[in-house]
This record gives structure tokens, sequence and C-alpha cells, in this order.
């Protein structure tokens, strides 16, 4: 009976290694260096048996090679369970690998079969390796955490798909998710005993990074994807102190490009619908009037927020990472094929007009300012 | 004369070993085969008789003088009703005053006095020893070439009560008992139209048991009563005990693992499947019937899923799929994806598994085998266990055992888990006889998983379904209606439509008769069905 | 001429029968292929694609109406001559048995590429084909009625792509024609290559239990065919844009994909099972046309003597000739299109046409 005797495929599942993180790394300027977090499928009986929590459930190996493919193989040399790829959905570029371009390592990620499309590429600040060491308190392993936050609240999520989708298209531009583990100031954890953060946003042009932006920039770069969370914006009225703050729960935005004899106009058309949150000034926001003034205000705040983006692409960076180029295509065939070959040099001249249409849903629980006096409230 | 005789019978086996041959029995014995005529002496049938009933304790000789000729009852005692044969038969024939030879027939004259219901004349001696078997006395005069045979025939029987393998919720609670004749009359009670009719067979060399084949006339195919008649026909071996004999016989495929008849105990059962144009065979000495031909399909039809409204019963049945699904194929599934393809399980659950699986010295495929082993055998067990200690067992069984083997760390939690929703799963399927094969087919899928994986698990489905398809039941294919695509049929299969939908009797087995009821028959409304 | 065969099955089996055998190994790369000429418009290859479909069928019932009850190896005798009759028909049966060696070879590396990494591929052949050849012994009734429970199963298994509808882009559209009719029509002729194959209903309406009513039959199925290759191809361009010509099997990448409520995730093993059922039934409807010709065109007592030498056969022919899978895939863009059109329909419209001429000729004569 060969099939049983042989049984080629078949894998106990005590003798598989779980990766659930991979950060790629490079050494001595030529190899490139990869580490795994493993995970100790142990560490959840005996945590009941009372080994200390602080050693986490997963311990980190390194492989070094010419390439990512054998910087892996080295890997599994030092491992004497067979890797697992199918739950590990977060790969992490060091800074320096993003420098000198990732497009080798994407191409092994895409042609191995065990990596799959729909996991998460982070960059990260400096050596990628030390964000796979931190141990988060809450979940299991530091790449859960990042997963979460990636699809939490201020968070950007950029798969292996949507690189190679990028990378393929028309701008051939990505823009990554950059990290960096959270300082810790909890006296008593250990230092690594924290979670990575999203600190920014790591641009490229081509697959080399050449740069990044910092949060506020990256609030912009989500409402362009049409990815927007539930970040705060502030305003602050004319002649009032203090700011009111509201929260967005619908935003949209709807790309128009327009080819006007040879000058290029994309129109951004943005949709925001929130709640206030905070009221710091004196007025009622039961007043028609006063809601009209702010939904002014956070248009213009909306419209600020999204061309400070714009701008630092289009003249800052001059990648298209924000897929102009796609749209132009969409909807001008004809004049984008005449300008498919130099679209760095036309992208710069691209000028770009917003428009926003704001509206305030609920003023909150309260509509006058809480704990003032009647007095003092102003209409 | 007998007394004596079996007095020193007696002797002679205490004295030594048994020897093989009684060559008093054998020359004496006549050969049964023969239709040999009664003879017109008495003495000559009484020494026939008594020398073929020689040791029998049971069957009792009265010889009587009925008017002026002598007679001679023989019965066995046990099957005869004595009250009755004291009372009427004897009571009538011992007063001299009425029996006058003068007046013609004289056995035209006893039948015309006897005050008993069913009355036959026979004259042949095997004749005689069917009615004296069946528990009839039989009646022999001097100087008649025929004998009476009294239809006294009585005996201890259990009484009607609830089918004990089928319970159900709603629904009649009467099931078959051992007496063919009860359970003819509990049919009867239900379909009262002269359509229904018996065809008698008996088969059995020393069992000579009555089979009766029931069908409607009308609504069935000939064809199928013939093939029916002949197969049985066909049968010739020492005794018929259960109807499970009968069945293995005049299947279709005996080397396939599914069965091709259905068995019941309910005479509403048989009398659903009578009336979609299926024939039922009954058998003396147990309360399973048979119904053939039968589907794939109508072995997952409980009775109760008609008597409950339609969505109810569409529910329940299309469960019944989904458990027969999974008492078939989880532990394969189990093994083939903790060891195949454990990229499928979600990242919460692998963890939990990996964790539970450390330490356990065996393989998935070797781990499930044996649980499932062992549950079969806790299963068997429950059976034979009596009463008392029934309950204790399956405690101590299912928990104490199960807990503590996974403490010891000998098999893993899930596994435990995947076993007992199995177990549970197989008990879903309403007819016994499938459940087991699918218990059975359950091993064979479970080692094609841990060969293959996923694609193992396809390939046993595959190899399933050629074979479903190919069989088929007195002629109808197993897996019709589905596979064969009869649109009016498939309304009873997965689902259950409602019953005033249900226009059309099942193809192949009612296709004769195929209109079952109006169009009109939704209730709360008068337009006709279009 | 003798019928080999006696079995009679409904023409709504014959339906659930050609359903998998069309699409079973087409769904796996055709959307790449199509996308390689027709970029953006690639969702409408179907539509045009399906036209041979329609020619196809409508050429096999015109010769099934003209001789009913035979297949085309007894008619082209007829129709040719007894000499170019039967090297055709030889023809045809080195045709089907060729072509069912590649669709073995497109089954093993799909699985051992994708799910069963370590298994020597030989054994996945062996497997299907021993399965695939059991089915073909029990005769074409047996055949027929698998076919419909494991096309049931196989196509439920299809709706599982609706689980994508989310991360849907329907901007990958666009824009629309981008360069035209003539690229998408290049991709349409890609699809002929599979639509050309419903010449094998030829081989099933002598069995068909309605005589009349196989055009509609066939007909229906090629419009469901048409439908499902476009909501195929259409969740293809929308999740993965053009990028999908890149890869060798889309289709899989897309259900890789899939994750909703996240429990949802990684179930492209259970929709590759599922696949196999299908792909199943395109064995052995293929294998049982070749081992019908082949007994028809030697005049044998029974086919199923020669069932068990071809499923040999077979096994070696899916090994052998193509070396890997790009020869594969570059034989499946260039030559198996013309290939199969011009076998599959052009050739029968020539015997549909001289039969006429017959026909004609005979009735003046």
């Amino acid at each position: 009976m060969p099939t049983l005797s042989g049984c080629w495929d078949r894998v106990e599942l005590q003798d598989l290694a779980i990766i659930t993180g991979l950060a790629i790394d490079r050494v001595d300027n030529e190899k490139i260096k990869v580490t795994a977090q493993i995970f100790i499928p142990r560490s959840i009986t005996s945590g009941e048996t009372g080994e200390d929590p602080g050693l986490g459930s997963t311990y980190i190996r390194e492989g070094i090679g010419n390439n990512l493919a054998n910087a892996i193989s080295m890997l599994q040399i030092s491992i004497p369970r067979r890797i697992f790829w199918g739950q590990c959905k977060i790969f992490i570029f060091g800074e320096e690998v993003a420098k000198q371009g990732i497009r080798d390592g994407i191409d092994f990620l895409a042609r191995h079969p065990g990596p799959r499309g729909t996991s998460n590429i982070y960059v990260s600040e400096g050596e990628a390796k030390k964000i796979l060491i931190l141990i988060p308190l809450l979940e299991r392993y530091s790449g859960e955490a990042l997963k979460k936050l990636s699809q939490g609240e201020a968070g950007m999520k950029t798969t292996m798909r949507d690189i190679d989708i990028a990378l393929m298209g028309e701008g051939e531009s990505i823009t990554l998710p950059y990290i960096r583990p959270l300082a810790s100031h909890d006296p008593t954890r250990k230092p690594n005993q924290t979670i990575p953060m999203i600190e920014g946003t790591a641009v490229f042009r081509k697959d080399k990074m050449i740069g990044t932006l910092n949060m506020s920039e990256t609030r912009g770069l989500l409402w362009l994807k049409d990815d927007v969370k539930r970040s705060t914006i502030s305003v602050k009225l004319e002649g009032e102190d203090g700011e009111i703050t509201m929260t967005p729960t619908l935003g949209s935005i709807k790309y128009k490009p327009e080819i006007k004899k040879d000058h290029w106009i994309m129109n951004l058309k943005l949709k925001i619908e929130g709640d206030i949150v905070q009221n710091e000034t004196h007025l009622n926001l039961m007043n028609e009037d006063i809601i009209k003034r702010i939904t002014k205000e956070y248009e213009k705040a909306l419209k600020k927020r999204v061309s400070l983006t714009t701008d630092k692409f289009i003249r800052g960076f001059q990648t298209d990472a924000i897929s102009f180029g796609r749209r132009f295509h969409e909807k001008y065939p004809q004049e984008w094929k005449q300008v498919k070959n130099n679209w760095d040099e036309k992208f710069p001249e691209v000028e770009v007009k917003i428009s926003v249409n704001a509206k305030i849903r609920r003023p909150g629980y309260i509509g006058p300012p809480a704990a003032l006096p009647r007095d003092e409230v102003e209409e | 004369m007998l007394f004596l005789e079996e007095e020193v019978n007696v002797i002679r086996i205490r004295r030594g070993p048994s020897r093989k041959k009684e060559p008093e029995h054998k020359g004496k014995q006549q050969t049964l085969s023969q239709d040999i005529p009664l003879s017109k002496e008495l003495d000559e049938n009484i020494k026939f008789f008594s020398s073929l009933f020689q040791q029998d304790l049971d069957v009792i000789f009265r010889s009587i003088v009925v008017g002026k000729r002598n007679a001679t009852i023989i019965y066995i005692e046990g099957i005869c009703d004595t009250q009755k044969l004291d009372e009427q038969v004897l009571g009538t024939l011992l007063d001299k005053s009425k029996f006058d030879e003068s007046k013609g027939d004289f056995l035209y004259g006893i039948e015309g006095e006897l005050p008993i219901s069913k009355i036959k004349r026979i004259s042949t001696y095997l004749a005689c020893m069917e009615d004296i078997f069946i528990g009839n006395p039989v009646l022999l005069f001097d100087g008649c070439k025929e004998a009476l045979s009294l239809g006294l025939a009585k005996f201890e029987k259990r009484s009607i009560e609830e089918p004990q393998a089928e319970t159900a919720i709603r629904g009649p609670r009467e099931g078959f008992t051992e007496a063919l004749g009860l359970n003819i009359s509990l049919v009867r009670r239900i379909i009262k139209n002269p359509a229904l009719k018996m065809k008698t067979i008996h088969i059995g060399k020393y069992t000579k048991t009555k089979v009766v084949i029931f069908y409607i006339e009308g609504l069935i195919d000939n064809t199928l009563i013939e093939e029916i008649e002949n197969r049985l026909n066909r049968i010739k071996i020492d005794g018929v005990l259960e109807s499970g004999y009968i069945e293995q016989f005049i299947e279709d495929s005996p080397y396939s693992p599914f069965p091709q008849l259905l068995y019941t105990e309910r005479p509403d059962v048989v009398s659903a499947n009578l009336l979609e144009g299926r024939a039922a065979i009954m058998m003396d000495g147990t309360p399973f019937s048979l119904i053939a031909p039968v589907s794939f399909f109508s072995l997952f039809q409980s009775q109760e899923d008609y008597y409950e409204r339609f969505w109810i019963g569409t529910f329940i049945r299309s469960l019944r799929f989904l458990f027969l699904g999974i008492s078939l194929f989880l532990p394969s599934i189990y093994v083939a994806i903790t060891t195949f393809h454990q990229e499928m399980v979600p990242s919460d659950l692998l963890i939990s598994i990996a964790s539970s699986r450390e330490g356990v010295p065996f393989p998935a495929i070797i781990e499930a085998i044996m649980m499932e082993i062992t549950f079969e055998a806790i299963r068997e067990a429950g059976i034979r266990l009596p009463k008392q200690v029934g309950s204790a067992v399956s405690i101590v069984g299912a928990l104490v055992i199960g807990q503590a083997a996974v403490q010891a760390g000998i098999v893993s939690a899930p596994m435990i888990i995947v076993v007992s929703i199995t177990g549970i799963a197989s008990f879903m399927v309403p007819r016994y006889s499938i459940g087991l094969s699918i218990r059975l087919l359950r091993f064979p899928i479970i080692i094609l998983a841990g060969a293959l994986g996923l694609i193992g698990i396809m390939l046993a489905f595959i190899l399933l379904i050629i074979h479903l398809s190919e069989l088929r039941s007195f002629g109808l294919p197993y897996l019709s209606p589905i596979a064969t695509l009869q649109k009016h049929s498939l309304k009873d299969t997965l689902i259950r439509a409602p019953i005033w939908r249900m226009n059309g009797r099942p193809h192949l087995t009612g296709e004769f008769n195929a209109e079952r009821q109006g169009t009109t028959l939704k209730p709360g409304t008068n337009k006709p069905r279009k | 001429m003798r019928m080999l065969e006696k079995g009679k099955i409904s023409n709504l089996q014959i339906e659930f029968m050609m359903i998998p055998t069309i699409i079973a190994t087409g769904v796996l790369s055709i959307p790449s292929m199509a996308g390689k000429f027709a970029r953006h418009d690639m969702w409408m290859t179907p539509l045009f694609g399906s036209l041979i479909g329609f020619l196809t069928v409508f050429i096999v019932w015109k010769l099934h109406q003209m001789f009913p009850k035979m297949t085309p190896i007894q008619y082209s005798e007829k129709i040719l001559g007894k000499a170019l009759g039967r090297v055709f028909s030889f023809f045809l049966v080195v045709f089907y048995i060729h072509n069912t060696g590649f669709i073995i070879r497109q089954y093993t590396d799909f699985v051992t590429a994708n799910v069963m990494f370590e298994t020597p591929s030989i054994v996945m052949s062996i497997c299907i084909v021993v399965v695939s050849a059991l089915a073909v012994y029990r005769g074409i009734e047996v055949v027929a009625r698998s076919a419909v429970i494991c096309s049931s199963i196989f196509i439920c298994g299809a709706v599982c792509l609706l689980l994508l509808i989310p991360d849907v882009e329907i901007t990958y559209m666009l824009p629309f024609l981008e360069n035209g009719f003539l690229p998408v029509l290049k991709g349409s002729f890609i699809h002929s290559a599979w639509f050309s194959e419903f010449f094998l209903l030829a081989f099933l309406y002598p069995f068909a239990s309605s005589q009349k009513k196989g055009l509609k039959t066939g007909m229906r199925g090629t419009f469901f065919i048409m439908l499902f290759l476009l909501y195929v191809n259409f969740f293809v361009l929308t999740i993965l844009g053009v990028s999908c010509v890149n890869q060798f099997y889309p289709v899989y990448s897309i259900i890789r994909g899939i994750h909703v409520l996240g429990f949802f995730e990684n179930f492209e093993v259970v929709i590759t099972a599922f696949w196999v059922l299908g792909n199943f039934v395109k064995v052995s409807v293929f294998l049982y046309v070749g081992c019908l010709s082949l007994a028809q065109l030697f005049r044998l007592s029974d086919y199923r003597l020669i069932v068990f030498p071809i499923s040999i056969l077979l096994i070696f022919f899916s090994y052998w000739d193509i070396p890997n899978i790009v020869v594969l895939i570059d034989y499946m863009q260039k030559i198996q299109p013309f290939y199969f059109v011009i076998v599959q329909t052009i050739f029968p419209l020539f015997l549909l046409l001289i039969a006429l001429v017959r026909k004609k000729r005979r009735k003046v004569g």
C-alpha cells in the first residue's frame, strides 16, 4: 500500500513550526537576514501550570542567505520542525531593504506557494527584527497586534496583492505602513513587553523607499484611498476660543479626472458625515446657524488635510502612489497612451482641486456646552 | 404402550452415550414430501401418526366414538385452543343423539353440527401434518377418506405494543407482533379496499414459514410482483427465522454495503408504502416486514416527516442529510485537515488544536481509527447490557474513559469531540439498517483521508457515488429521484413539499397510477392550481 | 448498426454531464489566457467565445437528426464512404484519447502545484483514472447519475465566489473597449477550444431518452456555460485587475483571498476538492467517449474490454508529452483553439454539408 506508507504530504501538527511573522533585513550590504517569529503551542497549556508569561508564546530564529529564498532555507535548517506558512500574515521589511528595493522579496512572496496573497506588508523603522521580539500584553504575538491595528481606527493596510497590482499598474508606486515599537513607559513591565505601532507611511518610487509621511499626512492618504477610519478633526471658529472636535462616521471620495487642453486636473469630491464629540467653546450647538458655520470650517479643515497629502506626493515625492494615473487611464485612454511612458514627468504637473461636502449629523448627546451656566452660552 | 416405550428409551439413554442411529425411528418415518392420501382405516392412520410423533409429549391423540364410528382427534397441546376444543368440539361430538348415519354424507353432517367457524376437509397425510403443526386439531374418522381440520389454533402471543426500534412522537403507537394473522389484520384496518391483495408462499424445509406479499392492485407494477415471487420461490433452505434471511436472499446486489429493502415494524409505514405503489413482504414469526423496491432517499424518510407540517418536515429532513454527511465524513475531514491542510483552520483554532495535540504519541489517523473502534465497541456493548448496568457503563465509558484518556495524553480532546459528534450524528438516521452501513463505511474513508487528505475524501465520495449509481433495488435505481432527475418526486426527497402539493406518485413505483390526488387541495383557497 | 450501449439517459442528465465536462479544466487558466489579449475587457470574452459553442451544438443536432441513434463513428462511414470514414473515425478516436491525457495532466498539475506538493503526480493520475474507469465500466447510466450529483456539488462550490463581492473593484473593468474589439475577439478565440467540446454531445445524443429535445438541451447547456464563465471572468478581473495575466491559476488566487467573518479563511482546499468532483465527470465522459468510439470502430462486442487498457494508456499520455506547465499554457493558447475548433466544429460542418448534398442527390436521383 504505497499510499499508506508514503503519504508524502502528511505532516502531523506536532511536526509543524507555525510562523506568525517574518522580518526581512539586510546585513553586510549584500546578504539578506530573515527572522521568523515561531509560535510555541505549549505556551497555551503551560500558561495554566504557571510558566512565566513574560516569556511570551513565541520565539525567534534567524537565517542568513544571499537572497530571500536562500535565507529561508537556511532558516529551515535551524528549526527542527517544518516551516508552516499558512498562518503567517505579517511580513516586515527593514528600512534598509526597503531603500534598496523590495521587488526581489515580493517576487519570492508571490511565487512561493506558501505565503498568502492577502498577507499584510509593513516597513519598519530601522531593523525589522526588533518588531518581532516584542511581546504584547493582550495579544498572543506581535503580529496579531499589528494585524488588529491595521484594521483598527488609524491603521492602514496594504496586502501583497495590492503591491502586485500597484507595481504592475500605471503609477508603479506604492505606500506601505511604517511601524516602530511603541515606547513603553510602564516601569513594572520589561521594555520589550509592548506592541508595534503604525507611525506613518513609507512612500516608494517603484519598489524603492524614498521617504515617509507623518501621522497627519497619513490621515490624508487614508482619505485618498477611500479608507477613512474614525480619526478626529478639530476646527477653530473665528473669534472663538477653543476648538470643536468631530469624528467622522461616513467618509467617501470620488475621483473625477479632467483634461482641458493639455492641462490635467484631478477633481476630488469628498463627502464627510460626522458627530461632534468635544466642544471647547461656549457656543450652543443646538443652534442651526452655528452648526452651519462649523460645517464650513470643517470643510476647510478637511480640504487642507487632504491637499497637504496630495501636495506632498505631487510636489514633494513626485511619485504617483495614489493611483492618479489609473484614474486618468480609465477615463482618457487616448491621452493616457501618449503620456504613459513619461508619467513621472507629467505627474507633478497635475493640478488637484478639492471640494468637500460636510454634514454634521449629531452634535452628540448634549447641545449646549456642558457644565456651563446658562447665561454664558452663546447663540 | 407409548408410555412403556418411552420409559425404555429413557433408560437406554442413561446407560451410555446415545447412539446416532435410532433404527426404529428410521424405519417408521415416512418421507413427507409425497402426498400420500389418507387411508379409510382409522387404525392405519393412527399407526402412521403415532409413529411420526412417537416421542413428542405434546401431541395428544384423543379417541372418541361419534355416533357409531370411531374417531380420533390429533392435536398439539399448547398451540391449540383446548377450551374451545373441549366445549365445542368434544361436547358436540360426544352427544350421541345427534349423529345419524343414514342422513347422507357423514362428514357433511359433522360439519353441520360443529359450531366452529373454520373447518376444512383434508385428504393427505401431508396436509394433516401441516395443519397439526399450525395448531389445528385434525379429526380422523374410521371409514372416511377425508379428515376434518378444525380451525382452533391459538397460541400465546405478544400483545400489540409500541414498536421498540421505531419510536415516534406523533403517529400510531401500534407495532406488528410475531403472529402473521394479527399483522395482516393491522394492515387491513388501515387499507379497507378490495384492491389490497395478498400472495402466500411457504419457505423453509423445516420451518415452513408462511410468507405473504402484500400489494395494492392497480397501483403496482405486475412485473414487480412476479419478480418478487420468483425470487422468493428460489429460496430453498432449512429454515427462515427472520425476514432478514429473506432479505439477504432476494436482494439485487448481495455484496453491497447498502440495504436494498426497507424493514419496518409499523403498520402505518407499510400502508404508506403500499399506497405509493410498493410491495410489502410479511412473515410469520417476526414483527419486521420488508418493503420493496426502495431508494436511498426513502431510507431517510421517517413517517413523522409527513405527520408534521411541511416546514418542520423539511427542516428535520435537511438536518438529517446534514448529519448523514457529518457521520460519514467528520472524522476523515478532521484527520485530513489536521495532517494535510492545516492552513484551512482559523489561526485560533489551529493553535488550540496544536497545543492539545502536543504529547499525543499517535498520528492523527491512528488516533481516529482507535477512537472510532472504541466508540463502536461501547455502542455494541450497550445493546447487550442488562438494564441495571447499562447506564453505569455509558457514564463510565463516555466520561471517565474519555476524560482520563485525554489527561493521560493518549488521545487529544478535539478527537473525542469529533468522535462523539459523529456518534450522535449517526443516530439521526431513522432506519437502523442504513445507519449500520454508514458506520461501516466510515473506516475506509478515514483511511483514504489519511493517505491523500481532502482529495482522498473526494475520491472516496466519488467511489461511493459510483457504487450507489449502479445499485438497483428490484429495478428501481437506488439514487432516484435525484440522480435520475424526476421532477415531481424531487419534492419529497431533500425537502418535504406541502402535502397538498404532492400530486403524483413516485416514479417507477407508482407510475401506473400516477395521479394521486387533485390539485385543488390547498387549504384556505378555492382557486384551482394551474 | 449494433449499439454497444443499452442504457438510456435523460436530457437533463446530459446537461448536467456536459457542464463540468466543458468548464472543469477551463475555469483554471482561461481568465489569464484571455486576459493576455483582451486586458480590461476580458470579462466579455465568453460572450463571443460561446458563439462557437452554439454553432457546434447546431451542427451536431442536424447530424443527429439525419442519423438518429448513431454516433459520429458510425455515421461518418455512411457519409464519407467506408475507407475515408474509417480514417476519420480513427483520427477522432486518437484525438479524444490524446486529449483526455492532456486533461488528466492539467488536473494533476493543478493539484500537485497547489494542494499536494510532495505527492508524485503519477499517484494523482492513477487515482483519477482508476475512479473514472470504474464509472465508465459500469455504463453510461452510472456515469450520468454520478455526474448529476457531482456536478451539483461542483456548481454549488462556485457560489462561494459571491463571498468576494466586498473586494470587487468595478473600476478595474475600465476603460471600456480601450483597444477596440479585436483584442476581445482574440481573447474569445481562446474560449472556443473549450466550447467546441460540445461535439461530445454527438456521442451522447443517441442514448437520450427524448430524441426531440436535444437541441434545446445543447443550447441551454451552452448558455449556462457562457454565464458561468462570464461570472468567473468578472470576478477575476475585478479583484485582481490586469495582474491576473501573470498568474497561472487566477481563479485559485482569488479564492485564496476569501475571508468572511474571520472564519471562512483559507477555503481554497475545499473548493479544490469540489473541483475534483467536476474533473472526475470530465475525465469519465471523455474516457467513455474514447472507449465507445474505439469499440465501435473496431467492431468489438463490448466496449468494457478496452476500458482498462485505455486507462493505462491515458496515464502514460498524461506523463509524456508535455514537460511542464509553461509548455502546456503555450499549447493551450496558441495551438489548442485552432486544433480543437478544426476537429470539432469545422470537420463536422463538412460532414454535415456532404451529408446534405448526398441527401439531395439521392432525392433527385
